[in-house]
């Protein structure tokens, strides 16, 4: 038979040492990278900047709310409500293969930063030239992701998180730049705000994150959200989560009807 | 910081909505009941059409689709959802584990099979003189299986055209599910998930926990390149 064989640059197992990504796991890494250095690493394939893992760091804090009742949340909940966390983990993961909620969206808000980058060139500095070329854009990509903030009239995690932009001093990059341009202008012709995934995706361009990592590398780093609600939920595996009671359920489907077969029993 | 949010200040349904199964202790599926009509005159099968149709199949396409599931649940090991759910047993993961494992890896495979017929499921409701090339078998590997899906077929006194044309296995699969009644790729992929999931588990279920020394652990080999 020939011998079937697929290249990875993840790792080698040794007998005493490991390669991972291109470095030694105990001699490079063990004791001297951080958690969030890990998930970096994971998923670019790279060491992260101490800029960058900063930044995710801020990021890690400001994501979320994990309210159970928030629909990502209470995914999780009711996946453990049979009183195990892991199952829920992975419910709570797949929840984001989404590209209208979560994590993910930053790759289109990504797409959409670089193609205005593209039309800008070199005229970042007028503001005009932006908020045309933004509803240009607007009119190309039809659905901006990172835009709109349901239920509140401002995204709150975005107000936190720019704090944490400016005090790291991430506000002065292009995309940053282009980010706030673009916002303003999305704001002003339709009254729409931004949420933070476009922050996050802006900050993480200017940090030399490519688009296609960019949602599964803050997925990584928000898994946390998720995790609380599994713990929390596989401990109380609440009987009412198994299984609402009948009169809480509102059937709207088709009305009770015998098929051509009924026997009449 | 105040002790409401933006939840407590919306207006929420007070009860979740059911489209399809009611609640309570006899059950109906679209306004059948399953314990007194459709388990004493439906194969379970048309019992799958109706779930996501919303209406009883007739004679033949409930035939047709009885057979295209029973061509489409033939899921080896070879193939990732078997392959990964057996991997999860070996890990000695629970038996709830190794059927997610399944069902995730089945999903996937659906979806991504559904997804690579797109140009094929649109020349279905529109054909044009050309057949698109993910439907296209060239060479004729899946010849004699599309025969065999054609004579089952047959027997029960259905035929459809697309069929005849030199098209794969799973173009001529994605077919027959299509011509009864399956339209979206959300329905097809669901129904492809029905018909993979049992044996996919089944297999994986036959492999001992932690016999890890059974697995070949080079198939395929996975040969380290550091790029740092």
């Amino acid at each position: 038979m020939k011998k079937l064989e697929l290249a990875t640059r993840v790792c080698r197992a040794g007998w005493d040492e490991h390669e991972y990504r291109g470095l030694r796991l105990f001699r490079d890494l063990a004791g001297k990278e951080t958690l969030t250095g890990m998930f970096g690493l994971a998923v670019t394939g790279v060491r992260l900047s101490p800029e960058l893992r900063g930044f995710l760091d801020d990021l890690s804090t400001v994501v979320g709310p994990p309210d159970p009742r928030i629909w990502p949340p209470k995914t999780t909940r009711l996946a453990s409500a049979y009183g195990r966390a892991l199952p829920a983990v992975a419910v709570g993961a797949l929840v984001f293969e989404s590209r209208d909620v979560g994590p993910m969206t930053c790759k289109d808000a990504a797409d959409f930063f670089m193609a205005l980058s593209d039309v800008v060139g070199d005229q970042l500095g007028d503001s005009a030239v932006v908020e045309a070329a933004t509803l240009e854009l607007l009119t190309r990509f039809k659905r901006v992701a990172g835009f709109g903030v349901h239920f509140r009239p401002v995204d709150e995690r975005l107000v936190a998180l720019r704090k944490c932009i400016e005090r790291r001093g991430l506000d002065k990059g292009r995309y940053w730049l282009l980010f706030d341009g673009a916002a303003a202008a999305i704001r002003k012709a339709k009254r729409i705000e931004p949420n933070f995934a476009s922050a996050i995706s802006a900050v993480m361009l200017d940090l030399g994150v490519m688009p296609d990592k960019l949602g599964l590398l803050v997925f990584a780093i928000v898994q946390h959200v998720q995790m609380a609600n599994c713990v929390e939920g596989a401990e109380q595996a609440p009987e009412i989560l198994r299984r609402l009671p009948d009169e809480y359920i509102e059937y709207v489907g088709a009305p009770p009807r015998r098929s051509p077969r009924f026997d009449g029993v | 910081m105040t002790a409401t949010g933006p939840i407590e200040a919306q207006e929420w349904p007070e009860r979740l909505t059911a489209h399809v199964v009611t609640p309570g202790d006899d059950p109906r599926v679209h306004g059948y009941s399953i314990e007194s009509d459709l388990a004493r005159n439906y194969r379970t099968t048309d019992a799958i059409l109706l779930a996501l149709t919303g209406e009883l199949p007739s004679e033949s396409d409930g035939a047709a689709f009885e057979i295209a599931m029973h061509f489409l649940s033939a899921t080896s090991i070879a193939e990732a959802p078997a392959h990964a759910a057996a991997l999860a047993r070996i890990c000695a993961a629970t038996t709830s584990a190794v059927l997610a494992t399944a069902a995730i890896c089945a999903a996937e495979q659906a979806r991504f099979l559904v997804e690579g017929h797109d140009a094929w499921l649109r020349w279905i409701a529109s054909p044009t003189p050309e057949i698109p090339e993910c439907a296209r078998d060239t060479p004729l590997v899946h010849r004699d299986s599309v025969t065999r899906l054609v004579e089952c077929l047959s027997a029960k006194g259905i035929s459809f055209r697309e069929l005849t044309l030199g098209i794969t296995r799973e173009a001529a699969l994605l077919a027959v599910l299509q011509r009864t009644g399956l339209r979206s790729s959300e329905q097809l992929q669901a129904a492809i998930v029905s018909a993979r999931l049992p044996i996919a588990a089944a297999e994986a279920l036959r492999v001992a926990p932690t016999s890890f020394r059974e697995y070949p652990m080079r198939l395929p080999d996975f040969v380290y390149e550091a790029d740092q």
